[in-house]
């Protein structure tokens, strides 16, 4: 007899929102998570003179280990122009392949939301059928509609701001109004203007107004290395809290899944874990796998728990996306405000850009690219030494003006996460490998992005571009998705349209992973929470 | 962009080093002198003016100890130093230590100006990048700058307004 009736591993946010749904259900609710816990009156730094130095404050066990695959040779014939550059260093990747460089993430109570800049998106509706219309990617087992009402439910457990004559169809406002943009952001916008680009406020889970014993934004726009006032609804302020709140959800931090065990029924028997006092052995008639879309593939690969589709670590997608930044003769002040004020969608279908499959989006990059403090200006944007330095740096009015493109990234048989077959945990067990390459495609994709980020900038009044990065030349991706894609049938994927594992009857799986696509350049959190609410409602 | 990246992309040349310099770097013991070089450098790169400079924040012991945790790194510094001393004899016929700041300032172009992967550009880069970084996260540096508030307590609620900064 367990204690528990579903045990939920991973405290990110399809980890969190599960928890708060089935544990509002009256489930008794574990949840196991190998990072620690955050407090973010205590642990974030942005009071303190060194807050820059500081960055966001990883501990121990907040990042998991994972390798690489074969490094993509680059074709800089062709795409040159999408090398990563700065002004002062020259290029940054020197070599001739596409450098492996970081998947960012926190492994935590809140996991990658406790760095997220808070975009709350809905995911275009036809980004759902991809295959369908274009013959790319898979279709989404269910439909925009079907989600709505669980994109509803979140936007108003975590307090998002946006403005109701945005673009996606919906049945209720936002719970809070939208963000009025920062200075630097008007003048960006009027790049947008020029070009006959529309922008909207961007939904975010950043409260513009106080809401659910939580203060309103007071605009520091470094969201990126965690909130201290909670304003940003990160998973451990949001749906942790409520899911505790409830008397039913218990968390353990610290505690790393081994693997899983199945029994002779086609179900989970129980999960091996290891903490710092050994292993031990939990079980539960519910399991709800969330640890992300490369620790929740190695989990079953390690644990030998496949399916029958051969998809589970396949169709991996990761963050396709192109900033460049530039110097504005105005005094912007740009250090200010939130890391992305607006959003433009125009591009976001997927058939929206010209003879390119796969939509895209645009949105302000200044924070989210590390200008909010002077040491980075001291060292990418002004140049020189000495009394001229000093004195550029105190005339410095932070006047650097960015814009990224995040774009679909489409899923190919090179792209994916297997095992490694070398290198292992402290406990022996496998890491994640991590195989990327980009078609051409995404090149062109890439291309297109890049070429606009440039029209905008020009067209906003800035005058000289000093740096651009892309992951052309690096991965270097914060979303991944689609290693254990949802959809009907059990032979081309792992999960059905209510998360719950083709191959295994109480085996659910609740995070990115399940995508079938990525999205025009859409956030997923929110709507991982709004698959796990959807989720908990058919357990 | 990952700052780590960065770095490594910095110190990627250090290969490049010939193997009698590698070898006299890392065995020969450091001396005063160099350890002057080095604190004159960092003096020419972030002097004191108005504000402190980065000898006023210990930038340079701070590095050096930094560099004596990594051997790429001192003997890249190591290098540097040895370098610099060399071109001031040469064209000075003074140690780099006793130059002042316009003949300091000469070198240090020579050594922007140099190719990309020679020894005088990458101690330039690696030293700039370091000691800007170091010396900016110390709210001493920041006094007069746009920057001198911390992001938090209290933010920026005139984020909407233009800055007025100078």
């Amino acid at each position: 007899m367990s204690d528990y009736d579903v045990i939920i591993i991973g405290a990110g946010m399809g980890g969190a929102a599960s928890a708060y749904a089935l544990s509002k259900r009256g489930l008794k609710v574990l949840i196991l998570e190998a990072g620690p816990t955050y407090n973010p009156a205590t642990d974030y730094h942005l009071n303190q003179p060194d807050w820059e130095k500081k960055r966001f404050p990883f501990k121990p066990n907040s990042q998991g280990k994972y390798t690489f695959g074969t490094e993509q040779v680059l074709d800089d014939t062709k795409w040159s122009k999408l090398r990563s550059w700065n002004h002062q260093l020259g290029l940054i990747n020197i070599t001739s392949k596409r450098k492996f460089a970081a998947y960012h993430h926190v492994r935590g109570v809140g996991g990658s939301t406790l760095h997220f800049t808070g975009e709350a998106h809905r995911l275009h509706p036809e980004a759902m059928q991809m295959y369908t219309h274009f013959g790319v990617a898979a279709d989404w087992p269910l439909t925009y509609a079907e989600l709505e009402p669980y994109y509803v439910q979140a936007e108003n457990l975590i307090g998002v701001a946006g403005d109701n004559s945005g673009v996606r169809q919906r049945s209720a406002p936002f719970p809070l109004p939208p963000h009025a943009p920062s200075y630097a952001e008007q003048i960006l916008a009027k790049g947008f203007n020029k070009l006959n680009l529309s922008w909207t406020p961007n939904s975010l889970a950043v409260l513009s107004k106080p809401y659910a014993n939580r203060p309103a934004c007071n605009y520091c726009a470094a969201c990126n290395l965690g909130c201290p006032r909670s304003d940003k609804g990160s998973a451990d302020v949001t749906f942790i809290h409520a899911a505790l709140q409830t008397g039913r959800c218990e968390i353990k931090t610290g505690v790393q899944v081994l693997r899983l065990e199945t029994d002779k029924n086609a179900k989970i028997s129980s999960v091996i874990i290891a903490d710092n006092k050994g292993q031990h052995k939990f079980n539960a008639p519910l399991y709800v796998l969330a640890a992300g879309a490369i620790e929740t593939p190695r989990l079953l690969l390690a644990s030998e728990v496949g399916d029958d589709s051969g998809q589970v670590g396949r169709n991996f997608m990761e963050t396709l996306f192109h900033t460049s930044l530039a110097l504005h003769p105005e005094p912007l002040g740009s250090h200010r405000g939130l890391p992305s004020g607006f959003i433009c969608w125009d591009y976001n279908a997927p058939d929206a850009i010209p003879n390119i499959i796969g939509g895209c989006r645009f949105s302000p990059a200044v924070a989210e690219a590390g200008f909010i403090g002077a040491g980075q200006y001291a060292t990418r944007v002004i140049s020189g030494w000495g009394r001229k330095h000093k004195q550029a740096m105190r005339q410095s009015c932070a006047n650097v003006l960015g814009i990224t493109g995040i774009g679909e990234f489409l899923p190919n048989k090179d792209t994916y996460i297997d095992l490694d077959t070398k290198q292992t945990d402290e406990h022996g067990i496998p890491l994640a490998r991590i195989h990327s390459q980009l078609t051409e495609l995404d090149k062109q994709r890439l291309s297109f992005i890049a070429n606009t980020n440039t029209a905008i900038l020009h067209a906003s009044g800035a005058e000289k571009t000093f740096e651009r990065y892309s992951n052309y030349d690096f991965f270097n991706t914060t979303h991944v998705f689609g290693t254990c894609r949802m959809g009907i049938k059990a032979d081309n994927s792992v999960v059905n349209a209510n998360l719950r594992s083709h191959r295994w009857q109480n085996l659910y799986i609740a995070d990115a992973s399940v995508f079938p696509s990525s999205g025009g350049g859409e956030s997923p959190s929110l709507t991982i929470a709004a698959l796990a609410l959807r989720m908990a409602e058919f357990i | 962009m990952n700052r780590r990246l960065l770095l490594q992309r910095l110190l990627g040349g250090s290969l490049l080093i010939s193997a009698g310099w590698m070898l006299k770097s890392i065995f020969l013991p450091v001396t005063n002198h160099e350890k002057l070089i080095w604190r004159s450098w960092i003096d020419h790169l972030i002097p004191t003016d108005q504000t402190p400079g980065a000898l006023d924040l210990e930038i340079d012991h701070k590095l050096w100890q930094e560099a004596e945790q990594d051997i790429a790194v001192l003997v890249l510094v190591r290098q540097g130093c040895s370098w610099l001393n060399q071109v001031a004899l040469q064209n000075y016929n003074l140690s780099f230590v006793e130059l002042n700041e316009t003949q300091a300032n000469t070198i240090i172009t020579f050594a922007t100006q140099s190719p990309f992967h020679y020894l005088p550009n990458r101690f330039f880069r690696y030293s700039h990048l370091r000691a800007m970084q170091l010396y900016y996260t110390d709210p001493r540096s920041r006094i007069g700058t746009v920057w001198e508030q911390t992001p938090q307590p209290i933010g920026f609620i005139n984020y909407q307004q233009r800055c007025t900064h100078v």
